[in-house]
């Protein structure tokens, strides 16, 4: 059943796994009678076990010949039905990793077989047997991989079952011996396939709820490309008006996961449901009603959707001018500017009865301009405004605002406020130079140029600003940046991004300050060096830093951009990615030390970092080889 | 001396075999390829002719008697269905995957035994067949399953077999050995030893009551692994093999010698049965869709 938010349009696909598959069509039929978009079934018999290697030649054994067709014939649907209804299953008897040499080869030549049919299928994705617990996987994942580069685009999806806690929902099975406490945990057997399998972008995981969830931290799958849901019918209770619905960590987790458009079956028999089709027919509703009443998106959402997992280079506002349409999204912000006015509202409340300059460093097309008249009128300070832009263009507008009576006390200085002499000194500097990781877009440098036009005692908004780092987990970041090339230079630059398939490892930590006015205690130049340690929380990949900032605009009054203290609604900003060459496994044990730099040369500014725990990285982008920020 | 002294021509891939009176025998049979993978249980005379056949509605992977003339098929859907002269009917529950082995124990009490590729056993007794028990006590597939006295044996892909007490209808476990993954386990000498069938194509055996932690004898000198094992109902040291080689071998559950290896089948050896009336007749299933009944001279 293809449902579609009412409010969003967004679409999510859930259907039906079954066990057996004797006729393909009735069946095909009977699941799409009962809501069900598409049949995750078996591609070839689960039993028909082949590929049989020569017989030993000291054998006596005939050799087996099988002339039959391994499987039914494409001609059982048409092309649009299988590529659209069936999401096929590997044989389950596949063992590529069996310690016997013939059942190894006979998976190994099963499973390419299979996936090359599904590819002339067209399937939109094949499903493997439960990933094998606690062994190596590498024949499995050199065959996987091999099959990946013989049949481009055809999506593989690891079976990964989360597995419950022990001694849960006693109505499950009578009795279980089997689970033992500290088996290593699925998500370890899954990150080892990955990274056999270099993090291969048409791989993905099909993770299986069951009825008991593990207690472990779920978040984690966030950094890992989910594609589909399989969520076991034994995982369903009945409601006090006898519907089965999923228990509340199940509906989170499902919840969670709808961000992502993944694939959603219903799987296996239900232990106390034996209605067959027509019980799956309620779970089936059941997921489609759960979607439907996710709330609609705000307009931050419906601003960001677009830019989920893409990667911008950051802008450089200093180097080059900003075009037209830059200006409008940004200007469109319904939070900063009101932060803004408050900021400096709040100041003048300080200044009554007296006459304040304000310079406003980097005017744009004005929206700052307007937050200090918006705030002279609500505190009744008379102000005189410089605007200062070195954005020609943007000058055009300025000028145009300048004219109307509203503006009458607002001058235009069209310069570099780095070199500009004012003929008087302000009281108060507001600039909004800010970058994703803070002082990115080079504020401390725009700003101490700027100093001289600060009278003595004279307040900066911001007051001051902190970059924040976090070790982040995501696969899907880790490809974005790969498709971008794999040279040293598109490794090691840092991204805009608004990360959205991805896992902080552990909460952000504070990097870099910068106060304006400098004061005495802080440096004088506007390097800097910092090392973090942080605590992971699971056992994880990282594959890159997330960077954020928090900055204080005047007393009070923040706007941030990290997690823990997010201005909700502000879009001005995403993240900063900076990613690692290789991903490291860290573990809940060890500690992750990260190291990064503030470099500053006469003409550029730029960041270098690495890792030293628990894994060594290289240094990267040395002498900002690969991305600087101009001071031209 | 060996005689093949009947083959059954049939349209389907052989699964299992199960001796019935007279000479007769059943035989569960499954289209693993082509178009509609259904299954067919059909009554086979000692004439070489069919007498019987039930359809089923999917494969079947193992079938035993319930001892009253009716036979009980582990099917691919997980379903356990009953077969009789009237129909098929299906027992309430099953797995959550793939049936792949089903037992009847011999007292009497009507319980029957699945196991199945969820990694679970399941537990009925015919007479209230509504309310099975299922348990789950490997971590992989079960890929065999078989009474002994009031416990039951089990092998798993899991690399364990197991033996577990179901007196009081509750599973206890008594053994539970780590071999590598095995695909068939089976009782002999009066449940003294058990012989195991191992992915690695070994055919090895313990003693029972695990007195030594090492196997009292291990055959390595087969190149598939034998799906099947059955001892004779007339001489407890004798045990058929079914292989994917494919063959069939007789092996001496003393010392672990081959008596006899017979390559009469074109394609896996998946179904073995002894005819408990007379000595020495062993019925073999494959997936050469062939059912043969072997005469062994003594």
């Amino acid at each position: 059943m293809v449902v579609t938010h009412r409010e969003t349009g967004e679409q999510i696909c859930v259907g039906l796994e079954v066990q057996a598959l004797p006729s393909i069509r009735p069946k095909m039929e009977a699941v799409e009678a009962i809501g069900a978009d598409f049949v995750v079934g078996p591609l070839v018999h689960p039993r028909y076990e082949r590929g049989v290697s020569e017989p030993d030649v000291s054998s006596d054994a005939p050799r087996i010949e099988r002339n039959d067709p391994f499987t039914r014939s494409d001609m059982e649907l048409s092309s649009s039905e299988w590529s659209s209804g069936f999401i096929g299953k590997l044989s389950p008897w596949i063992r590529c990793d069996s310690s016997s040499r013939r059942l190894s080869l006979m998976s190994e030549a099963a499973l390419m077989q299979e996936i090359a049919f599904a590819k002339h299928l067209a399937l939109r994705a094949v499903l493997t047997p439960p990933i094998t617990r606690g062994c190596s996987g590498a024949n499995f994942a050199r065959a996987l991989l091999s099959s990946l580069s013989l049949n481009p685009g055809m999506n593989i999806w690891v079976r990964v079952p989360l597995e419950g806690s022990v001694g849960g929902n006693p109505d499950d099975s009578d009795l279980s011996y089997s689970r033992e406490e500290g088996t290593p945990d699925v998500w370890e057997d899954w990150n080892r396939l990955s990274t056999l399998c270099d993090g291969h972008p048409s791989l993905g995981v099909a993770l299986e709820l069951p009825a008991n969830l593990p207690k472990n931290a779920l978040e984690r799958w966030n950094g890992e490309p989910v594609c589909a849901l399989l969520v076991n019918a034994n995982a369903f209770v009945l409601n006090r008006h006898g519907f089965p619905v999923l228990p509340r960590r199940h509906q989170e987790f499902v919840r969670q996961m709808f961000k992502y458009k993944c694939y959603i079956a219903v799987s296996g028999r239900s232990n106390s449901n034996s209605e067959g089709d027509r019980g799956a027919q309620q779970y089936i509703q059941y997921l489609g009603y759960l979607f439907g009443k996710q709330p609609g998106s705000t307009e931050a959402e419906r601003f960001e959707a677009p830019y989920q997992d893409f990667l911008q280079s950051p802008l450089q506002p200093l180097a080059d001018n900003l075009e037209s349409n830059v200006y409008e999204v940004f200007e469109k912000d319904p939070v900063k500017y009101v932060r803004y006015r408050e900021a400096v509202a709040k100041y003048l409340e300080t200044r009554k009865g007296e006459d304040v300059v304000i310079m406003v460093l980097g005017a744009g097309r004005g929206p700052l301009v307007k937050s200090c008249l918006l705030a002279s009128q609500e505190t009744g300070v008379r102000v005189k405004i410089y605007a200062v832009e070195k954005n020609v263009n943007a000058v055009v507008t300025l000028r145009t605002l300048a004219a109307s009576p509203a503006w009458s006390n607002v001058e235009v200085i069209a310069t570099d406020m780095r070199v500009w002499i004012p003929q008087e000194k302000a009281d108060l500097v507001v600039s909004e130079l800010l970058g994703s990781f803070g002082d990115n877009e080079l504020s401390p440098e725009c700003l101490d140029g700027a100093s001289k036009c600060l009278k003595e005692n004279g307040v900066s908004i911001p007051a001051s600003y902190t970059s924040f780092l976090a070790p982040l987990s995501s696969s899907k970041l880790r490809n974005e940046v790969r498709a971008l090339g794999e040279s040293t230079a598109v490794m090691e630059t840092p991204y805009v991004v608004k990360i959205h398939s991805g896992f902080e490892i552990s909460p952000s930590k504070e990097c870099f300050t910068f106060t304006h006015p400098k004061k005495e205690s802080t440096p004088r130049d506007n390097s800097r060096y910092a090392k973090l340690t942080f605590n992971p929380s699971e056992s994880s990949m990282l594959t890159g830093l997330a960077g954020y900032f928090e900055a204080v605009l005047y007393d009070d009054v923040m706007i941030s951009i990290r997690p823990e203290s997010f201005s909700e609604g502000m879009f001005s900003w995403f993240p900063l990615y900076f990613p690692l060459r290789t991903p490291l496994p860290v573990r809940t044990s060890s500690e992750v030390e990260v190291h990064i730099w503030r470099k500053c040369s006469p003409s550029q500014v730029w960041y270098e970092w690495c890792i030293t725990e628990p894994n060594i990285t290289a240094i990267h982008n040395p002498n900002g080889r690969s991305y600087s920020m101009s001071l031209g | 001396m060996v005689e093949i002294a009947v083959r059954w021509q049939l349209n389907r891939h052989v699964d299992a075999v199960v001796a019935a009176k007279m000479g007769n025998v059943v035989a569960a049979t499954s289209s693993l390829n082509g178009s509609d993978w259904d299954g067919q249980v059909l009554g086979l005379t000692s004439d070489g002719t069919t007498e019987a056949d039930f359809m089923v509605e999917c494969g079947i992977s193992d079938l035993c008697s319930s001892g009253e003339g009716h036979f009980i098929a582990a099917c691919d859907d997980g379903l356990i269905r009953v077969i009789h002269k009237e129909g098929v009917l299906p027992l309430p529950g099953g797995h959550n995957d793939c049936a792949t082995s089903i037992s009847m124990a011999s007292g009497r009490e009507k319980l029957v035994v699945s196991g199945g590729m969820d990694a679970t056993v399941m537990l009925w007794d015919l007479d209230t067949p509504d309310r099975p028990s299922k348990f789950e006590c490997h971590s992989d597939g079960i890929n065999s399953i078989e009474w002994m006295g009031s416990s039951i044996l089990t092998s798993s892909s899991d690399g364990s077999y197991a033996i577990w007490d179901l007196r009081d209808r509750k599973l206890k476990p008594q053994v539970k050995v780590n071999v590598g993954a095995i695909v068939y386990a089976a009782t002999s000498e009066n449940s003294d030893k058990v012989v195991l069938s191992t992915e690695q194509c070994d055919i090895l055996a313990y003693d029972s009551r695990m007195t030594q932690p090492e196997p009292l004898w291990t055959l390595t000198k087969l190149t598939a692994p034998a799906r099947r094992l059955k001892t004779s109902p007339h001489d407890p040291s004798t045990l058929a093999a079914g292989t994917d080689e494919p063959s069939t071998v007789i092996v001496d559950t003393t010392d672990g010698g081959i008596k006899k290896e017979l390559y009469h089948h074109k394609d896996f050896v998946r179904g073995v049965a002894w005819n408990p009336e007379t000595p020495g007749v062993l019925y073999c299933g494959s997936w050469d869709k062939t059912v043969s009944m072997v005469k062994m001279g003594s």
